[in-house]
């Protein structure tokens, strides 16, 4: 069989905000499934080693909680399994909530948008990180989409974190403390 | 140790035009109104997968946009059961309730797109995401996203939306876990 260009990472260790969603289900060898539970966040640490520059990372993921609104998943690179939380991301996205007009938006702010997702729905979100490891700017865009309100949500995002830092993981959380996330996420390297 | 994007093949393809299949699972097909994939989800090599990707590129005779439906054992479902939305990169471009999911839009010059597929076989929800890119700027769109669930799916059927004709290529790249 050929080369594989896209080969599957396993984190060397997962966290959650509670201890209720601390059931990682090794799947397959190489797939993680986060099994149902409620945590908010999730931190993935040690994914991200010089054996590849670039990573796609999918995640069919269901949400659920008591708050209102349409919350967002927020990306924050880690190192160690610290976030950095510092309002030093540069983002901009382009998406539409069912039949409302398409939207933008560019900021400055202390995450990157990843997904718009609503409650008791599965999402599926798709994102590449470039060279969050190698200590330069680390680049990451993709395009997340799923049902919402009786709908369908999509849009596609990007954002920038430039420094020289190098990151080993991620943390994906809530823009609301209240929703929690569980879904099955997979992190492939790029071969060199 | 897992491997994934290698090519995997449909087992047979059809469509109202001139359609082939290459081995290495490359379907072209020209002057067509349809091309249409039967189960082209289901294993390669003797895995299983369930995640892919399609990547394709499509050139229309005349301003037109690509939808999709999912197929079932060779039938290709028109109800006007999607629910796809999404961003164009001009205009208020997004639907509801229609009989195909909008994938890209494009005219006679040529529109890639990538369409990401997951859970198509292991679980009951399907989601589709697509991303596109076309230099039409006559048409002004140069990028479209769309998203849609879809059930029971172990083949797709690429349609042209409106009147006229397309050339239509595209290869399936399963995601191995």
């Amino acid at each position: 069989m050929s080369r594989p260009s896209l080969v599957p990472v396993a984190p060397t260790s997962w966290a959650f905000a509670s201890s209720a969603g601390s059931s990682v289900v090794l799947y397959d060898n190489q797939t993680k499934i986060l099994s149902p539970s409620t945590t908010e966040w999730v931190n993935i640490n040690g994914v991200f080693t010089a054996d590849y520059d670039n990573y796609l990372i999918r995640y069919a993921c269901s949400f659920g909680g008591t708050g209102t609104g349409s919350p967002f998943l927020y990306l924050r690179m880690s190192s160690n399994g610290t976030p950095v939380t510092n309002t030093i991301y540069t983002q901009t996205a382009y998406e539409t909530f069912g039949s409302s007009a398409p939207a933008s938006f560019r900021n400055t702010v202390s995450y990157i948008t990843v997904a718009s997702v609503s409650a008791y729905n599965t999402s599926f979100i798709e994102f590449m990180v470039c060279s969050p490891f190698k200590a330069e700017n680390t680049l990451v865009h993709g395009i997340a989409g799923g049902p919402w309100k009786g709908q369908v949500s999509c849009g596609l995002y990007a954002g920038t974190l430039n420094n020289t830092t190098s990151y080993d993981g991620f943390r994906l959380t809530y823009s609301e403390p209240t929703w929690y996330q569980y879904g099955r996420l997979q992190v492939f390297g790029f071969n060199k | 140790m897992s491997t994934s994007h290698v090519f995997s093949r449909p087992t047979s393809v059809s469509s109202d035009g001139a359609v082939s299949i290459s081995d290495r699972g490359l379907i072209t097909a020209t002057s067509c109104t349809f091309v249409q994939l039967n189960d082209a989800f289901s294993q390669q090599y003797g895995q299983q997968f369930d995640s892919s990707y399609i990547m394709g590129e499509v050139n229309f005779s005349a301003n037109n946009s690509l939808g999709v439906r999912s197929v079932t054992a060779g039938v290709a479902d028109a109800s006007t059961t999607y629910r796809y939305g999404g961003p164009d990169g001009a205009s208020t471009d997004y639907a509801v309730s229609q009989n195909n999911m909008r994938i890209c839009s494009g005219g006679t010059t040529v529109t890639f797109f990538k369409l990401s597929i997951d859970r198509v076989l292991r679980e009951y929800n399907r989601q589709l995401l697509c991303e596109s890119i076309n230099s039409n700027n006559l048409h002004n769109q140069t990028m479209f996203c769309s998203s849609a669930n879809f059930f029971l799916l172990d083949g797709l059927r690429f349609i042209a939306v409106n009147s006229g004709t397309m050339t239509i290529s595209l290869q399936v790249y399963p995601f191995f876990s």
